[in-house]
């Protein structure tokens, strides 16, 4: 899987909306006027919870760090990936192409999880 | 191989002496069992930075790119813990206090950083991985087993049952370290 068949996008708490918004005016301005979703995984304990989801192309996909210390959510076949989430931050991903994706923590590679893109 | 006093400050103090200690009640603590919530934070607080310091040593010496990756993890993780630990202490008020186990960390540490600084390539990334998987399953005894039963503030406790979920995770993640550098 090439890079640019996900869409990184990293947040801080304070800059969710403003990124929301940008992502939602690029779509209304797209020829695709298909309502994209965000989905939303949660990191716990060092675990993603659901560890498994399935999404459709052009959904983005949101990790909200509730750890101490930061991870990431990194895809493992291109190594693509959030970049590091700290306490209650989020990161997040557009899923640009179909497949099943796996992905890990960068820093704690004991930490799994699945994407399905349909 | 030699692993010091470290496993007989923790591992033996905390498992062994603990429950002995209990009955006798001694005036100043001298096992993990009697150390107060300030000391027992002390302790954490110094048993994080240890780590650090073997980490930096394993940033300085190491060239492989996993040891340099796990080495690079100890450091960030032990700070944000560090950093929420003052952090509370802060909100409570309260200064971390020395103890002997804290000083018995530090002595033993010194000693290994020594010995550590000594070796190179391969030697070097299968002590310190070694180490990393002794340590954490040593300090994860001593959490959870002496420190978090003996905790009293409920925001101390909590904080310390964080702590042990990630230095789990540390022990699970050295032991893939030490299982890389043996080659299996």
């Amino acid at each position: 899987m090439s890079p640019s068949t996900v869409k990184r996008t990293v947040t801080t708490a304070l800059c969710i909306s403003a990124a929301i918004i940008g992502y939602a005016t690029a779509s209304i301005a797209g020829e695709d006027a298909s309502p994209s979703a965000e989905h939303k995984v949660d990191i716990r304990d060092f675990l993603y919870n659901p560890d498994s989801i399935k999404v459709k192309v052009g959904d983005t996909v949101t990790w909200t760090n509730h750890d101490i210390v930061p991870h990431t959510a990194t895809l493992s076949a291109s190594d693509v990936g959030t970049g590091p989430i700290l306490l209650s931050n989020e990161g997040s991903l557009e899923m640009q192409a179909s497949g099943t994706l796996t992905y890990h923590c960068r820093y704690h590679p004991e930490m799994q999880g699945e994407i399905l893109v349909e | 191989m030699q692993f010091k006093s470290l496993v007989l400050a923790l591992s033996l103090s905390a498992v062994t002496l603990a429950s002995t200690a209990c009955a006798i009640t001694p005036a100043s603590a001298q096992t993990p069992a009697d150390l107060n919530d300030l000391e027992i934070a002390h302790v954490a607080y110094t048993a994080d930075n240890i780590d650090i310091q073997y980490a930096h040593l394993a940033l300085a010496i190491s060239e492989t790119p996993e040891i340099r990756e796990f080495a690079m993890t100890m450091i960030r993780d032990h700070e944000a813990v560090n950093a929420q630990a003052l952090a509370l202490l802060e909100k409570l008020g309260a200064q971390p206090e020395d103890n002997f186990l804290s000083q018995s960390l530090i002595a033993d540490s010194k000693d290994l950083i020594d010995e550590m600084s000594q070796l190179r390539g391969a030697e070097f990334d299968k002590r310190y991985a070694e180490n990393e998987l002794t340590y954490h399953k040593a300090v994860n005894d001593l959490v959870g087993n002496s420190f978090i039963p003996n905790i009293e503030n409920a925001e101390v406790k909590a904080l310390f049952e964080s702590g042990l979920t990630i230095f789990k995770a540390h022990e699970k993640h050295a032991e893939m370290m030490v299982k890389k550098v043996n080659g299996s």
